[in-house]
């Protein structure tokens, strides 16, 4: 489903990429693991149009994604979260998440056209904050947000803001879901709790949906994925199964020598 | 209580004032989304209190001014476009009206609504430019696009009659209302300031708005979620700069008289301005900063060109309370739950 083939990118002389290629299959969730620089974050931003690669390509069935703008892929399919949270704080649970299905609409629509069948309280207008509240508050019951749908996203616990961006990606169901080390910053319980929802999530969900999973923690990768790359310095060093790769001499110096 | 911190003091000075009259707050509190309607109301009482035709043709020119200035939030406030350039598109829905309704005949409605589309592509065309530069150097650009079209207007003579403005504007008339009837002139204004809040507020809260409220706080997060920027920030230029191109037709109706010199930077900044001060993304702030500050400068009239060196002295103090004075204070008197959409 998602190629991604001997892809490059530097800054300036900084190789972040070298040759990365592996694919994510239907249904599948791959755990991409390795040390701080190693260029995870990096291989997300390119795949998500953040970056233009130097050389390479990425393809999700067959449709080439590295010359699109970001939210050309975002509706090609390809669904992500950042490290850091982005939400508009000052709106509630439910508005962060109407606002996520309304701008993945705005793609697609004429704005004015929009605008204007809004402004005459034309049918069409109705129907699509019906739509839009009803999507919204499926993706909130998804991740176990119903009850905090009219809080402010402000006052949500660090762990809930993270599910609320998980709900906001969700309005407009990704084939590829791309967390970027979701569990960052979460006591050990938290953590536990959210991979188990986003496994479910995926697992449950009705279109095929796989899961690209960014993380450090090395035990949560090897528990929950089907697969995992490995990278560091820039490269994929190992693309194996979680039990192979648990047993890989070169991950453990990566991940316990390092410490 | 009040040594804690200057914040909580303030709030508690509300706070004591809203223990000492409970009732009234409260009942102020629900009907909170009614207060606009209600100010229009008393708005429209004025013309049978007020038997000055001057004062009544200064509250006209307020109603208008305050409509341009709160279309300017969605541009400004919502789609984030710090632009200097809202009494351009004012000036180019004038000039557009007044020349179609003197040389070529056409019915005040049509020429309003032309008014409206040629300034709106005034303003694509300035929404085009952030496209390569953003912030800082998008003001500097808007700016340039105001002088520019400014001179434009000042030396064009053969379709503008150029420096000495345009004269001999017909009489004019809509649904029935003569603009040249001071109390006609009057509702029609202020009918229009009430066309364009509506339209502002429902725009805030539906679809574009909460759309532009995300883009505007954070840009990566919206094209994420699948929102292409310029599209969207496009929109709320054109939407707003069309809207300001109809109050510039509404204006040729009340002044029957045009000159470069009304929609020059000195406009464009003082709009900017009461937006700043008013709480850019806060209507009823906005609004009535505009409001209040037109008939303040045409009481102090004498105070000639000062008038622009007051309104940045307010902007001075106006940075210091976040989200603007107007808007602070009506967040502070009125905590309804409408005001959590707002930044």
């Amino acid at each position: 489903m998602l190629h991604i083939s001997n892809i490059t990118k530097s800054f300036g002389g900084v190789h972040a990429l070298k040759d990365v290629s592996f694919s994510v299959g239907d249904r599948e969730i791959v755990g991409v693991i390795g040390p701080n620089g190693s260029g995870k974050s990096t291989l997300i931003n390119v795949v998500s149009g953040f970056y233009r690669p130097d050389g390479g390509d990425v393809t999700l069935d067959d449709v080439s994604l590295v010359a699109m703008a970001p939210a050309a892929i975002r509706r090609q399919g390809i669904g992500r979260t950042f490290q850091n949270l982005r939400l508009v704080e000052k709106m509630s649970v439910l508005d962060n998440t109407i606002a996520g299905y309304y701008l993945a609409q705005t793609g697609t629509r004429s704005l004015l056209w929009t605008w204007l069948s809004e402004l005459l309280f034309l049918p069409s207008a109705r129907k699509r904050k019906q739509e839009a509240k009803r999507v919204a508050r499926e993706a909130l019951s998804r991740v176990g947000l119903s009850e905090k749908s009219e809080m402010l996203a402000a006052n949500l616990s660090y762990a809930d803001q993270k599910r609320l961006e998980l709900a906001r990606v969700l309005t407009l169901p990704p084939r590829i879901l791309i967390l970027d080390e979701p569990t960052a910053g979460m006591s050990v319980e938290e953590a536990d709790e959210l991979i188990r929802t986003i496994v479910d999530l995926v697992k449950t969900s009705d279109n095929s949906m796989s899961l690209l999973l960014i993380e450090h923690r090395l035990d949560l990768v090897l528990d929950v994925s089907d697969r995992a790359v490995v990278m560091d310095g820039g490269a994929v060093i190992n693309d194996d199964v979680p039990a192979v790769i648990a047993h890989d001499p070169e991950v453990r110096r990566i991940y316990v020598g390092g410490e | 209580m009040s040594q804690l911190t200057t914040d909580t003091s303030q709030q508690s000075k509300f706070r004591g004032l809203a223990n000492r009259v409970p009732g009234a707050v409260a009942v102020i509190r629900r009907f909170s989304s009614a207060l606009p309607a209600l100010f229009i109301l008393i708005g429209a009482a004025a013309p049978f209190l007020i038997d000055s035709p001057f004062r009544l043709q200064v509250l006209t020119l307020a109603f208008l001014n305050a409509a341009v200035v709160t279309a300017l939030t969605i541009s400004l406030g919502y789609g984030g476009l710090l632009n200097l350039s809202q009494g351009t598109y004012y000036g180019l829905g004038a000039y557009t009206t007044a020349i179609l309704v003197t040389e070529h005949e056409w019915s005040f409605f049509t020429a309003v609504i032309a008014a409206a589309v040629f300034a709106g592509f005034g303003g694509y065309v300035l929404a085009l430019a952030s496209l390569r530069v953003r912030d800082d150097y998008f003001v500097l650009v808007s700016l340039g696009f105001t002088f520019a079209i400014a001179q434009l207007m000042a030396n064009l003579p053969s379709i503008t009659r150029g420096r000495e403005g345009f004269f001999g504007i017909p009489k004019l008339s809509l649904f029935g209302l003569s603009f040249n009837d001071p109390i006609q002139a009057y509702f029609l204004c202020l009918g229009l300031f009430a066309f364009v809040y509506a339209i502002t507020r429902r725009l805030a809260h539906g679809f574009l708005g909460r759309s532009l409220l995300v883009v505007n706080h954070d840009d990566v997060a919206a094209r994420s979620m699948g929102m292409p920027p310029f599209k969207l920030r496009a929109t709320s230029m054109v939407i707003s700069s069309g809207l300001a191109g109809i109050c510039g037709g509404f204006l040729v109706g009340t002044i029957q008289f045009i000159s470069p010199n009304d929609f020059g930077f000195d406009a464009s900044f003082t709009m900017t301005l009461y937006a700043i001060i008013g709480g850019l993304t806060s209507l009823a702030g906005v609004a009535s900063t505009a409001f209040i500050f037109t008939l303040l400068l045409e009481e102090f009239r004498s105070l000639g060109s000062y008038t622009v060196g007051l309104v940045g002295l307010a902007v001075i103090i106006a940075v210091f309370i976040r989200g603007g004075v107007v808007a602070d204070v009506v967040r502070k008197l009125l905590p309804s739950s409408r005001n959590r959409n707002r930044r």
